[in-house]
């Protein structure tokens, strides 16, 4: 018998082997396709390019739906098409992250610190490829505000006691990090082309665009409040699907108990 | 019967807990390999079901099941308090009502037996019992909630 799980709502995360491989890759690209918006030297083929082939990654990376049989459980990525499945055979362990009191999703899944980054390092990013290398005093101005968020992203990150509190205190981190860096590169950009940053639409859009992305995601993961169920399988393997209610995640983990895990 | 049988056990125990491999666990009890597999896939899923039956007649829900270290988190439907279960062997699923542990030196065999069992299974480090007893049942369930 096979349990279509799509009437629960749930679907599986990308936080984890090939679809998290493939939602970095695609960050990555977009990152440095926006670099290349302001970089003069780049040819019309990589800008048109980097963006697109980001956008095919991220939709590969979405989780499709999950399916149930016995003894194992089928996660299907790919959007609009199905793109590649990941079955999971011995699950040892299920979990409800968002109804334990000390439940810490970077437990599992430590991949996801390179989101962080690449958002943190952003503004970094520009500046080198905006301007030409930077004096050695504005370069230690400018890592200063990314070193701090860095570590107080890893502070947070090995002792809140929930994933929706660090989620809201690396949201609140970032925004801090970028503004500071905003007004930085304002300075620099005036030192160096003795004009406003804001007079320059070509060098200020791909600047606020990353920004606005990153703190979006994080304004969205706040607001709408989902459940993050993590499961185990024998050989220590993480994987994660999202629900959108406590009902439906709690109906979901009845499923695994008992047509997967109970299943010899 | 609410427990697992001892062989069953003792292979689970001595794979997740002690960390060996199928096959010192095969020499060890001179079986083959694809055996102790066997025994492994079947205490595993048994080890489950038990708990699923202890989460019914408790009226709640599964927060976290962990069949590798013999531990289950449930939320009581109506109550919604917490419910802490560690499988102790020789006995079968035990239980932790509330966080206060009520009545701790009545019942202090009963902790006692179970921070062994902890310790047994990986939950928690053999150091755990230079501890005094309410610190080492604290440790238990913040392991249970992390």
């Amino acid at each position: 018998m096979v349990d279509k799980c799509c009437e629960l709502k749930i679907w599986p995360a990308s936080y984890v082997g090939i679809p998290s491989l493939l939602l970095s890759a695609a960050l990555i690209l977009f990152t440095f396709s926006l670099m290349f918006q302001i970089y003069e030297g780049t040819s019309e083929h990589v800008a048109f390019w980097f963006p697109l082939a980001g956008i095919v990654l991220a939709l590969f990376s979405i989780g499709r739906d999950v399916t149930i049989t016995d003894g194992k459980i089928v996660l299907s990525y790919g959007y609009p098409i199905p793109a590649f499945k990941l079955v999971i055979n011995d699950v040892v362990q299920v979990v409800d992250v968002n109804n334990l009191e000390r439940g810490r999703l970077f437990k599992y899944f430590k991949s996801q610190l390179i989101l962080i980054t690449v958002v943190i390092i952003y503004p970094l990013l520009y500046i080198l490829v905006k301007g030409s290398l930077p004096p050695i005093q504005y370069l230690t101005f400018f890592s200063l505000p990314i070193f701090v968020g860095l570590a107080l992203i890893s502070y947070f990150m090995m002792t809140t006691n929930s994933y929706r509190k660090f989620i809201k205190y690396a949201g609140w981190i970032m925004s801090g990090v970028c503004l500071v860096m905003d007004f930085l590169i304002g300075y620099y950009y005036r030192q160096l082309f003795g004009r406003s940053v804001t007079a320059d639409m070509h060098a200020l859009i791909p600047l606020m665009i990353g920004q606005v992305l990153a703190i979006t995601f994080f304004v969205v993961v706040t607001v709408f409040r989902r459940h993050v169920i993590v499961l185990e399988d024998s050989r220590g393997k993480y994987y994660a699907v999202i629900a959108t209610t406590e009902e439906y995640a709690r109906q979901f983990i009845g499923l695994v108990v008992r047509r997967v895990m109970a299943h010899a | 019967m609410l427990k697992l049988p001892l062989r069953m056990e003792e292979v689970l125990i001595m794979f997740s807990g002690q960390g060996l491999r199928e096959v010192d666990i095969a020499e060890k009890l001179g079986v083959s390999r694809q055996a102790v597999n066997k025994s492994l896939r079947e205490a595993r899923a048994r080890l489950t079901r038990i708990f699923l039956e202890l989460a019914e007649v408790l009226n709640s829900d599964i927060v976290r099941i962990n069949v590798e270290k013999g531990c289950m988190v449930l939320r009581n439907r109506q109550r919604g308090v917490k419910i802490y279960v560690l499988y102790v062997s020789g006995k079968g699923p035990q239980i932790l009502l509330s966080k206060d542990f009520g009545h701790l030196n009545v019942n202090r065999v009963y902790y006692e037996r179970m921070i062994e069992e902890a310790v047994k299974w990986g939950l928690l480090s053999p150091r755990v019992k230079e501890l005094g007893l309410r610190e080492a049942l604290e440790k238990l369930v913040a392991k249970m909630e992390e």
